[in-house]
């Protein structure tokens, strides 16, 4: 499978991470609504030396924020590789090309394509929502991009350098269409897969378990999203307001379960951590996507939890274990 | 298309009386059995005749990640999701294999004209009517198929502009 894995490595470190076949972990920080640079670079401590990059997102939820791009250099700045998200919602696909254009030239070597929460879910419903292209096209975009030519055929005179991300979500309905969709991004070009949050490992099984008979796990890596949450309204308020998200009844009992907001934050570690062990033992699991929300001081415990730190220095050491790089490429 | 249609199409839309009596032909056909938002681009025979651009991202690759348990779409829970409707008869008409298909760019320049006369100009593909549809050789041959299907859509839609006056 040609699916651009050879080619243009060497530069992104999530894809050094992939590709000598360790086991991922990524984190995510939300720009601030504001214009200090001090909230990115304090979320930033956190994840520093804990995570192999973090993902900036843009606009989450529709709500205007600093722009994934400004935080993804600050967070360069502080010495984490940065994870562009960049959704349709807001661009077309000129704005699309020169901001990916422009991300390489800062030095981001990852970018993530998304479809993006609709406007009218968001703080300004009454926007023009874009949507010129779709993710699918989008990630086909960017592959074209690397290879030296925009969309329109014309000629990239230095073509960016990029690691191709996209998302999934195995828990919407109908089932079938999460694993089409998929397959249209990872043709596209799509060399990373952030899924959902999973709050339902057996339906993620099955989703995986698909993936595998289509042959997906051999020609992307798929990191599967996970959501440490400190309280059980916040897993209510997820599963009731977020869309996309499927959250089984047995979490939410034992998040209520607990006698007060401390024991609550522990149960919240030992369910990440609990689910990062679980769909680490699926075949083809490539790594962990971790999104602390409104939490990104517990990220360390998580993973250290998950016994995935230290993490790995891949321009030093070899796989600690398992699965090689060989071993994935067809 | 060929030829012949090329010319057919080129003839109406030099005339802009007929080419929207033909559009309107199309619009009564397709307004009430498709709920048609002419697109001009029309892939409703490679989604089970259920019109994508209902979708409020106008999604024609697939569902978005917010589909409701129930079907439903996330911007109005009251409205199915497009995608799941689609899906469903998709399923029903053993046609599902064409769901696999990677949808060209949209384009833009052709939203509020005749797909009729576009088909016929040959400026969009046509019906498919095979359940399965020939293999996409993106991934292996390295060109962009849209970088392609973009350079292509230039050259036959150049007479479009100003076709419906």
């Amino acid at each position: 499978m040609e699916n651009a894995r050879s080619d243009a490595c060497g530069v992104s470190h999530l894809e050094r991470v992939l590709s000598s076949g360790h086991f991922a972990v990524c984190g995510e920080i939300g720009p601030p609504r504001g214009a200090d640079p001090s909230e990115v670079l304090r979320k930033c401590e956190y994840f520093r030396g804990v995570v192999d990059a973090v993902n900036l997102t843009d606009n989450q939820a529709a709500v205007a924020r600093m722009s994934s791009m400004a935080a993804s250099l600050l967070t360069m700045q502080a010495g984490l590789e940065p994870i562009m998200q960049m959704t349709c919602r807001d661009r077309n696909r000129l704005a699309q090309q020169s901001d990916m254009l422009g991300a390489a030239a800062l030095g981001i070597r990852n970018i993530l394509c998304l479809s993006g929460d609709h406007v009218t879910l968001g703080n300004h419903p009454q926007a023009k929502s874009v949507h010129d292209l779709d993710a699918v096209n989008l990630t086909a975009m960017m592959r074209g991009l690397r290879e030296g030519h925009f969309l329109s055929g014309d000629e990239v005179k230095t073509p960016p350098e990029l690691f191709i991300g996209a998302t999934a979500n195995p828990f919407g309905e109908p089932f079938l269409a999460r694993v089409h969709n998929l397959k249209k991004k990872v043709a596209s070009g799509a060399q990373f897969i952030q899924t959902q949050v999973v709050f339902d490992v057996p339906r993620f099984e099955k989703w995986m378990q698909a993936c595998r008979d289509e042959g997906l796990t051999e020609q992307t890596y798929i990191l599967a999203g996970i959501a440490p949450v400190r309280s059980a309204s916040t897993l209510k308020f997820m599963r009731n307001n977020v869309a996309g998200v499927h959250i089984a009844e047995e979490y939410i009992q034992r998040m209520s379960a607990a006698s007060s907001k401390e024991d609550a934050m522990d149960e919240g570690v030992r369910i990440a951590v609990e689910t990062i062990q679980r769909v680490r033992d699926i075949p083809g699991v490539a790594g962990v996507h971790i999104m602390p929300v409104m939490w990104e001081s517990v990220i360390r415990r998580v993973v250290e939890g998950a016994g995935l730190l230290p993490r790995p220095d891949v321009l030093e050491s070899p796989p600690a274990e398992a699965r090689s790089a060989s071993e994935l490429t067809p | 298309m060929s030829k012949l249609t090329e010319k057919i199409a080129a003839f109406i839309e030099r005339h802009p009386t007929l080419y929207r009596i033909i559009f309107t032909l199309e619009n009564a056909v397709k307004k009430p059995l498709f709920d048609c938002r002419e697109c001009g681009q029309c892939i409703l025979s490679s989604t089970a005749l259920i019109c994508p651009m209902r979708c409020p991202k106008e999604l024609r690759d697939g569902p978005c990640g917010g589909t409701l348990p129930n079907g439903r779409c996330e911007v109005d829970p009251n409205m199915d999701c497009v995608w799941y409707l689609i899906y469903k008869r998709a399923d029903k008409l053993d046609r599902l294999p064409l769901l696999d298909t990677v949808q060209k760019p949209y384009d833009n320049r052709l939203r509020g004209t005749s797909a009729w006369i576009n088909l016929m100009a040959g400026r969009i593909e046509g019906v498919k009517l095979r359940a399965r549809p020939k293999k996409r050789s993106s991934a292996q041959t390295g060109t962009s198929p849209l970088a392609a299907a973009e350079t292509s859509d230039q050259k036959s839609s150049s007479a479009a502009p100003g076709a419906r006056s």
